[in-house]
């Protein structure tokens, strides 16, 4: 047993207690040091903190529903297109991926920023599409967010993809089903297992996203990861329970997620079809 | 015209040329097997059929009406495809019943066809089960099934056999035989087993690269192969080249090969008294092995080596080293060129 | 069928251009001298990347750094997941799934929580772990436990090492001398794969490294921050590309390392 002592020290003192901590100061008063829920109550009744629940809620939402459809139909032509395809375009999703947290910031805002360069060819072009799209509001990164989902979402619902097997389209065309009939039919309840569990992963990724945002809007703000890492340095620094609670909400969000995605894929499952 | 009708069809798969100039006709009500090893071309003829792939050149008829162009939607071909082709979201009866659906059939007729269809193959119980919850037997009883229940001008059949075990599959091929008889559905059987293709089929058609080799029955093809490829295809003909034939022997055969059967020869201790027709060799038993109820002796004759089956007889036990005389009648020497 | 595939390439084709145009961008930039109009000013220019190469000591101490800070992290989890993978493989197969379930816990709790956890618990007590530099340092180790765990499970089981100790042994092999000699030589492509994922992890981190470290350690993430606070210029460009040139080549290495395991676990059955 000696020799797996390192491992469960590491992760006991770098993630088991200072998780059990954070959740008990959660409920710990700031000053008295008494038990309490009012961290919790002020994390959801201060309107700063509404608005920055929401704020992270709805971007991840939006971002994930995009970045899925599109990630669902890129996978489809990739598994649909053959070997070859897989052969260059992998690479491209793996590139992609390791472009996220400041080089994707700075792209976007070289890009469609205030003077970015394509939003200034749609200008001399006379298109008005962009003219009241601001990069650096809570809405207006969504299109970032989507960009980084899209690659991880391609490269989890792939295997999905090469699960669907060919035997089973040649069975339904034979037997009288479109192409289209097909995907809803057979193809899409059986990738469903997959798509939930890619899903929970592209929205915890996505609402933890850090890197981006701070970088676009700095450290005030209203972004969980952002606020909760204020808690703790940082120029607002605020009270390290309200923090505490912060972080646990977040985690609670995540879970509840995954617990979703995988109650569905349980549900899907017990009904014939392999995870 | 017959029933099935394949004129002049070539297929290229880039510059691979898999189908050449292949010109059958198949009647109503038969069971044909396409007979051959992997990479032959046989499957690629079968989905040429089903509308699966386009045939590069040449023309396709079913029932008396050119289908080479037709959608494979609406040609009436089923497929039974060699594994995991069930719906696995769908249950049994689900997966049974989804053609019927696509042809927008109501729901009482549904009901009635698939019960039926799901007793004929002996799966009644299984209806509400999942594919996973079956063997691999099962699954391709309700693939049968499946294909069967749309009432297709022609079932095809695309080594459906191969992934099941030995036992099973025995079963399966007198199953599937006897249902397609009572049914009478023409039915196409793609298989790398020659076995199989003798026991289940009326006509077999044996392919070698893109072109077919022989056709006939199996009794025909088991008696007559018209080739050395043939002969060492179908049965386990020995294939004897004629020289080392004619040195052993002292006779003079003219053409390229000799093809023996193995269960036609005898072996004896003592030489056989001459006869009129009979040809005697000297030989050398180096190993033999049960098989079932016969013994398979492997001679060697110097030049060549010699299967000969004999059936299991206390009084031909015979040990390797022993010096034994094979005898074969003329008639039964086949000569291939 | 050539019909249906035009809808897909349409596809491929348009995520290719979404994928690939900012990364495209950022490096025309690079060359130019700033991107006001429809087009690059004095496109090319090699001006930027010159400065990088001969006259930017702070990006490349930066990089120095970084670098350092991904060995330590890389060498705690290897070496306390090598100890604790292989003793359960061998006696306590049971325990794998607890294994697993730790080492996938950073995936849930992610780079901020984890972080703003270790600090309140452990910042400004006086203990080791106190020390921002041990602090990060474990941090990173943890962090890193999905990818570690990944490739070395793998690995583990593929090289069949139960048995080839038993093997060992009945040949007369002490313990050691099959760990050090046998096993840890044929997990070497597991090692390098877990070890240059986790590189890549730690190399991009700029969350961990702010919360934790704060302005006391630089990072070659920190140095883009504050190139990037001061302006979107082309020199910033040069430096984001080059930082993606580095993450490129260590995941392209990892790429071919993890296709080479996975031939030789498939040609293995």
């Amino acid at each position: 047993m000696a020799p797996t002592i390192p491992f469960f020290v590491l992760s006991t003192c770098f993630l088991a207690l200072p998780f059990f901590s954070m959740v008990s100061r959660s409920f710990t008063d700031e000053k008295t040091g008494a038990f309490t829920f009012d961290n919790y109550i002020l994390c959801f009744t201060k309107n700063s903190y509404i608005i920055t629940l929401t704020n992270s809620l709805r971007i991840s939402f939006y971002a994930v529903i995009i970045a899925m459809i599109i990630a669902f139909f890129v996978a489809m032509a990739v598994h649909s297109t053959g070997i070859t395809t897989r052969k260059w375009f992998m690479p491209i999703m793996n590139m992609s991926q390791n472009f996220a947290g400041f080089p994707i910031a700075f792209a976007f805002v070289l890009m469609i920023g205030k003077q970015g360069f394509i939003r200034l060819a749609l200008e001399y072009a006379g298109v008005t599409a962009l003219k009241d799209f601001n990069l650096l509001t809570y809405n207006g990164v969504i299109p970032i967010y989507v960009w980084f989902g899209i690659p991880l979402g391609g490269l989890l619902l792939l295997p999905g993809f090469e699960a669907v097997r060919n035997e089973w389209k040649e069975a339904s065309v034979l037997l009288g089903c479109s192409s289209v009939g097909f995907w809803f039919r057979i193809g899409i309840p059986n990738l469903l297992p997959t798509i939930l569990g890619t899903l929970s992963i592209v929205f915890a990724d996505s609402i933890t996203t850090y890197t981006t945002a701070y970088i676009l809007f700095g450290g005030t703000a209203l972004l969980l990861p952002i606020r909760i890492a204020n808690m703790f340095s940082g120029d607002l620094k605020a009270s390290e329970e309200v923090g505490c609670a912060l972080s646990v909400i977040l985690i609670l969000i995540i879970l509840i997620v995954m617990i979703l995605c995988n109650l569905g894929k349980r549900i899907i499952t017990k009904r014939g079809v392999s995870a | 015209m017959s029933y099935i009708h394949f004129e002049k069809v070539n297929k290229f798969f880039g510059t691979n040329h898999v189908l050449k100039d292949i010109t059958i006709d198949i009647e109503q009500g038969q069971l044909v097997s396409f007979l051959g090893p992997s990479g032959c071309g046989k499957s690629t003829l079968l989905r040429c059929l089903s509308g699966l792939e386009r045939v590069t050149s040449g023309e396709i008829y079913l029932d008396g009406k050119n289908v080479t162009d037709v959608d494979p939607r609406r040609r009436g071909c089923s497929m039974v495809f060699q594994q995991y082709s069930l719906f696995p979201n769908l249950t049994v009866f689900q997966n049974v019943a989804f053609g019927l659906k696509m042809q927008k059939k109501g729901k009482k007729e549904i009901e009635t066809l698939v019960t039926e269809m799901l007793e004929t193959v002996g799966l009644s119980e299984k209806r509400n089960q999942y594919p996973r919850a079956l063997s691999g037997g099962q699954q391709q009883r309700v693939a049968l099934a499946r294909a069967l229940v749309i009432r297709p001008k022609v079932l095809l059949l695309d080594e459906p056999l191969s992934a099941i075990d030995a036992l099973l599959r025995k079963n399966l091929q007198i199953e599937i035989r006897k249902i397609q008889k009572d049914l009478g559905i023409t039915t196409l059987f793609v298989t790398h087993d020659q076995d199989e293709a003798m026991v289940m089929s009326d006509n077999i058609f044996l392919f070698n690269t893109g072109s077919i080799e022989q056709s006939g029955t199996p009794l025909e093809m088991y008696t007559m192969p018209a080739s050395r490829y043939a002969a060492s295809f179908i049965g386990h003909y020995n294939i004897i080249e004629t020289e080392k034939f004619n040195a052993r022997t002292g006779r003079s055969y003219s053409c390229k090969t000799i093809a023996i059967r193995p269960e036609i020869m005898n072996i004896t201790a003592k030489r056989p008294e001459e006869e009129n027709g009979l040809i005697v060799m000297k030989g050398v038993i180096e190993n033999s092995i049960p098989h079932g109820n016969i013994i398979r002796f492997t001679l060697n004759m110097d030049a060549f080596h010699l299967d000969v089956d004999i059936l299991f007889d206390a009084t031909k036990v015979f040990v390797d080293g022993d010096t034994v005389y094979v005898s074969v009648r003329e008639e039964d020497v086949l000569r291939i060129d | 069928m050539k019909k249906r595939n035009a809808g897909h390439y349409i596809v491929l084709v348009l995520a290719t251009i979404i994928l690939v145009a900012p990364l495209l961008f950022v490096l025309i930039y690079s060359f130019s001298n700033g991107w006001m109009n429809l087009l690059p000013s004095e496109f090319p220019t090699t001006q930027y990347w010159h400065e990088l190469f001969f006259d930017s000591e702070l990006f490349w101490q930066d990089v120095g750094r970084s670098i350092v800070l991904c060995i330590v992290p890389i060498c705690i989890s290897l070496l306390s997941m090598i100890l604790a993978l292989y003793t359960i493989v061998m006696h306590y197969p049971k325990l794998d799934g607890v294994v697993q379930t730790i080492s996938m816990l950073p995936y849930t709790l992610r780079g901020v929580v984890l972080a703003i956890s270790v600090l309140s618990l452990y910042a400004g007590k006086g203990t080791i772990f106190s020390d921002r530099i041990v602090m990060l340092f474990c941090v990173y180790s943890v962090i890193i436990l999905p990818f570690v765990y990944r490739g070395l499970r793998n690995n583990l089981y593929a090289i069949n090492s139960k048995q080839i100790v038993e093997a060992a042994t009945l040949l007369g092999a002490r313990g050691l001398y099959t760990f050090f000699r046998i096993i840890v030589p044929s997990l070497l492509t597991g090692i390098a794969v877990s070890a240059l994922l986790s590189f890549g992890a730690i190399f991009t981190d700029y969350s961990i490294i702010k919360l934790v470290g704060g302005n006391r350690y630089e990072t070659v993430q920190s140095f883009l921050y504050y190139n990037q606070k001061s302006g979107y210029g082309p020199k910033t460009a040069s430096y984001i590309i080059m930082v993606f040139i580095i993450i490129l080549i260590i995941a392209t290495l990892s790429y071919r390392l993890q296709n080479r395991t996975t031939k030789t676990t498939a040609d293995g059955k």
